[in-house]
């Protein structure tokens, strides 16, 4: 028996025009389910919750749950995944829960919005789910096994360092922890123990349900970890591979089970020497919003961005052209929004084809005989744009 | 008066389930990959109430292929009981995942 505490919550994506019931808690002890454990999820909600809970115990038998009353369901809205979500109720208008206690065995807990608990276990995995005034396990209760699962700004925030030493000083004394692991997007993650440090990879993926896949690494890890008594590096690799199949299928896989396991690693280079070059329009308000938001999801992955309305701006035309010709030779892949086949991104993509740079194309709408002459050249399109953000790095 | 505050953006809404009319698509829970491995895009399967109050997909040789955890379920399992009959088309094949639609008969 594996006890999951955590939140369910809505989820809404425009990206995907998805809207599905899940939030780190459930989402963890969905992964466990069907893969055959038996799960005490704890967990804050109204009745929708408990409904959404009961229907999913007539499908698996092995789920035990106890939902502490909320009088709303949360939601997070996103965008597209690789941008920040719009939370309702706001965070400012969060109301609380009263506090509970859980003490037990084996525990997979993630911080919560609407709850705080004490924990006393005997092996928890703990991913805090916020890098805004993460709460400390040290805060929460106790554990004879700590494994934390983070990403970097939320080890910075919990240490309070950007130093690796620093960090791994406070991790070990402080938070007295068996491990930790910081992950970092697709450059995959890092475990570190007192001896050792073992780099754990990220796979490249046609597709990338990005939302849910922290969640799904932690609850794979503490799977492999607590259900099949593997080591902390063997739990590790298998819930990175765990998570890629999440991403590519949306399925809850366990890795050791003779799945035929088929992505590649991708091979980190150094990012901060590449360059993207933005192609898109910039006319409408729903455009510029876009641009902008791109722009800002590039840079997160550390790449270089030339974005010829934030590196240029607005001015004489024909100067602006030749600028905007430089950057797309001074690039390495060509980012193009081709919705509505504004003239200007296509002279972009047809220049950027012309000099045998690779296009990673961005579009809901077009019809695809409108892009036939960009099919010779090293071009490919999504319509979801977290997978083209992600395919961009990749081709790196 | 839009932005003064009160009650703030709502974000969407889950539909509003009609039993005549309302389609789910979504991917197969608790999969069954041996019964998963004959069929095929296109396949039909039935919808039908399991014995714990689940909704189920059943194929031709009475195999469950599945079950379905949608925000519809409770719609969709009030709907049956009220003699409504749907059916399950396979969308999508891309093992283990299974994607299905499914609409009234």
């Amino acid at each position: 028996m594996i006890n999951v505490v955590g939140g369910t919550y809505r989820e809404i994506n425009f990206d995907d025009v998805s809207m599905e019931i899940f939030g780190s808690g459930f989402r963890c002890a969905k992964f466990l389910l069907e893969n055959k454990s038996s799960v005490n999820f704890i967990t804050s909600g109204n009745a929708e919750v408990v409904k959404v809970l009961k229907e999913n115990q007539k499908v698996y038998p092995k789920l035990k749950f106890e939902c502490h009353p909320y009088d709303e369901l949360i939601t997070f809205q996103y965008s597209f995944a690789l941008d920040d979500p719009s939370i309702f109720p706001s965070l400012l208008n969060i109301k609380k829960t009263k506090d509970w206690e859980f003490v037990g065995d084996d525990l997979i807990a993630f911080g919560m919005l609407e709850s705080d608990y004490e924990i006393d276990c005997k092996r928890v995995v703990y991913d805090p789910q916020t890098s805004i005034k993460p709460k400390r396990f040290s805060e929460l209760g106790k554990a004879q096994e700590l494994v934390y699962i983070i990403n970097r700004n939320e080890a910075h925030s919990i240490s309070s360092s950007q130093d690796i030493e620093e960090i791994k000083k406070y991790f070990f004394k402080e938070e007295n922890v068996k491990a930790f692991i910081i992950k970092n997007g697709p450059h995959g993650a890092t475990l570190y123990t007192k001896s050792d440090e073992h780099h754990i990879p990220c796979y490249i993926t046609n597709n990338v349900y990005k939302i849910g896949s922290g969640d799904i690494f932690t609850a794979s890890f503490g799977y492999y970890w607590m259900s099949k008594n593997l080591s902390l590096e063997e739990s590790a690799l298998f819930a990175s591979k765990s998570t890629a199949v999440y991403c590519d299928k949306k399925a809850y896989i366990d890795c050791t089970n003779n799945f035929k396991f088929e992505y590649k690693e991708f091979k980190a280079r150094n990012l901060s020497k590449k360059q993207v070059y933005l192609a898109s329009p910039f006319f409408t308000l729903s455009e510029l919003i876009l641009v902008d938001k791109i722009r800002d999801a590039l840079l997160s992955f550390g790449v270089n961005v030339f974005s010829p309305f934030h590196d240029i701006g607005l001015g004489e035309a024909i100067s602006i052209a030749k600028k905007d010709i430089e950057g797309i030779e001074n690039s390495d892949v060509i980012f193009a929004v081709l919705d509505n086949l504004d003239s200007g991104t296509l002279i972009e993509s047809g220049f950027s084809m012309a000099i045998g740079k690779t296009i990673i194309g961005y579009h809901r709408t077009c019809d695809d005989n409108k892009l036939l002459m960009l099919k010779p050249g090293n071009f490919t399109t999504n319509s979801n744009l977290t997978a083209a953000l992600y395919q961009t790095i990749w081709s790196l | 008066m839009s932005g003064s505050g009160g009650g703030g953006y709502v974000p969407p809404q889950r539909n509003e389930f009609d039993c005549e009319t309302s389609v789910i698509l979504t991917n197969v829970s608790s999969i069954n990959l041996t019964v998963l491995a004959k069929h095929t895009v296109g396949t039909v399967l039935e919808v039908v109430i399991g014995e714990n109050g689940e909704v189920l997909l059943e194929d031709g040789d009475g195999e469950i292929l599945g079950a379905i955890l949608h925000s519809n379920t409770p719609d969709l399992i009030d709907c049956i009981e009220n003699g409504v009959e749907y059916q399950a088309e396979i969308q999508r094949i891309d093992t283990p995942t299974c994607t299905v639609k499914i609409t009234i008969i």
